[in-house]
């Protein structure tokens, strides 16, 4: 049987979610690859023949950004992504497709594709929809020379149906991605094996997966389940933990602690930090259990690297020159003393003065105390507990 | 002490005391030393009977699993009391380490991957869907 797909990557607008950092969740990359490649690669076990991906041109970046490339027919349009699938359905259909399944990402769901098609067979429907108690999973099955429902559908965006469709109860695995809480659990789902999908790499060790060319430095721990994605360096002291992911050409800077986190691709996060609950990437930082998303415009703390990699070399390159001879400027000045200034600047409060010099006069007793050897106990003090039983 | 060989390397199992203070805690690396001295070391501290801890207990874990690291093994806990888990957590130590629900976990988790046995808690937003979307 003549199967072809269609997968949509169009979030709803912004208030609505779907996105992290401006980019579809359905883009970002989880244990290795984005949903889209993951989605591709599960319709291709099912023997779908060809799978189109139409995706919104301002995404364009993230494509190349976020994962490598589907090997499937990939689409950027920028005007209408549905009026491009009307268009793809119909050369699927002359081109001799029996059954067009579309999907908007959207969810991410376990459906067994043969199942379906045989459900929609078995009911003659002219379109059947896939959902669970929840709700719609935006997926459905459509024959091929229904032009009209396609159309309709398609003109509606998945929403409303020109002809009452057969549904098609789903029980199983669903991970609706509509937050960045979702990606995290998806993430530990794969992680902790609940779900069919498997983190891209080798496994390292028991519960640790990691990519081509992944380097941790010594010192630095990996707790299982983690993974690390292609190229990813983890830098000494850094911690890893309690199913952290970091994605491909990621860096964690020394001492830096990743727990319970995902680190997307090409980030950078500065050293001696702690990322906890969270996912980072792209300048931003959604903390799951406060439930915002913060920019951070500090390259120190979250940066973006740079997805050539001649540039990161360059990169690197220019900091350690220009590392060398800051140290050695730092190391020529370091031999002054500092001095302290007897001016106090006007903003200071007088009650932080008092305290400050109560700290320099208990600091010039302790050093009098410890300068008067031997140590005798001022006049007021009596022992009266000695050796146990003596009185 | 028990100690399990799997395929390749043994496996040390530590029964913990009740009290992991610091005469408790000398003591306890007194007799794990050898083991985390030789070559990949695999230890598994079990903390079934642990009713108070202190700081002391704390710095030898953390002590074991550096040794450990130096040499390429690792320490693992396995059924970490609730006493033990609240002092771990307490000082952010609980990380560093897998924790399994029981020590033939542990050993065992040594050789192969043991998802359904890692005591491994879901991020709270991640697990009750997100908390804005549950406020509306």
């Amino acid at each position: 049987m003549d199967v072809r797909a269609i997968l949509v990557v169009t979030p709803p607008e912004p208030p609505s979610g779907e996105c992290f950092a401006g980019v579809p969740l359905a883009l970002a990359d989880i244990v290795g690859k984005s949903l889209v490649e993951h989605t591709c690669d599960r319709l291709g076990r099912f023997g779908v023949e060809e799978v189109a991906v139409v995706c919104e041109k301002r995404f364009h970046n993230s494509v190349h950004f976020f994962g490598k490339a589907p090997a499937h027919r990939l689409m950027l349009e920028q005007e209408s992504v549905w009026s491009t699938c009307q268009g793809v359905f119909s050369d699927f259909a002359q081109a001799g497709a029996e059954v067009v399944l579309v999907q908007r990402l959207g969810a991410y769901t376990e459906v067994n594709f043969d199942h379906l098609l045989q459900f929609h067979l078995d009911r003659r429907a002219h379109v059947s929809a896939l959902s669970d108690i929840d709700g719609s999973l935006d997926l459905v099955a459509i024959s091929a020379s229904r032009r009209n429902d396609a159309a309709f559908l398609f003109r509606h965006r998945l929403t409303e149906f020109r002809v009452l469709p057969a549904k098609y109860l789903y029980n199983g695995f669903v991970n609706r991605m509509r937050h960045a809480s979702d990606l995290r659990r998806l993430t530990c789902d794969v992680l902790l094996e609940r779900t069919e999908l498997r983190p891209v790499g080798k496994q390292i060790r028991p519960g640790v997966w990691a990519g081509r060319g992944v380097r941790v430095e010594r010192g630095a721990r990996v707790v299982a389940p983690a993974y690390l994605g292609e190229g990813a360096r983890i830098r000494a002291a850094a911690v890893v933990t309690r199913g952290s992911s970091v994605g491909h050409h990621a860096e964690i800077d020394c001492g830096t602690i990743v727990d319970a986190s995902s680190v997307l691709p090409f980030s950078y996060v500065g050293a001696a930090l702690e990322l906890a609950n969270c996912v980072a990437g792209s300048k931003h930082l959604a903390s799951l259990e406060r439930n915002v998303d913060v920019e951070i415009a500090d390259g120190k703390l979250l940066n973006v690297r740079s997805a050539s990699a001649s540039h990161r070399a360059l990169q690197s390159a220019a900091l350690f020159t220009k590392f060398v001879p800051l140290e050695m400027v730092r190391g020529i000045f370091a031999l002054r003393r500092p001095t302290s200034s007897l001016e106090v600047p006007d903003g200071i409060a007088p009650s932080a003065l008092q305290g400050a010099a109560e700290v320099e006069r208990k600091r010039k007793e302790r050093e009098r105390m410890q300068s008067s050897a031997p140590a005798a106990f001022e006049n007021q003090l009596v022992v009266v507990r000695r050796y146990g039983g003596d009185q | 002490m028990e100690i399990n060989k799997n395929k390749s390397r043994p496996v040390v199992v530590k029964r913990v005391p009740e009290r992991l203070n610091r005469i408790q805690a000398r003591k306890l690396l007194s007799e794990v030393r050898p083991f985390l001295e030789s070559d990949h070391p695999q230890v598994v501290f079990d903390f079934s009977n642990v009713r108070q801890m202190d700081t002391a207990g704390v710095e030898m874990l953390l002590y074991c699993v550096s040794q450990a690291m130096k040499r390429d093994g690792d320490v693992k806990l396995a059924s970490v009391s609730p006493q033990a888990a609240t002092v771990l957590e307490l000082t952010r130590t609980w990380r560093l380490f897998e924790t399994y629900e029981n020590s033939t976990d542990a050993v065992r988790s040594f050789s192969c991957f043991l998802p359904n046995t890692l005591r491994f808690p879901t991020p709270a937003a991640a697990r009750d869907g997100n908390p804005a979307e549950k406020a509306a």
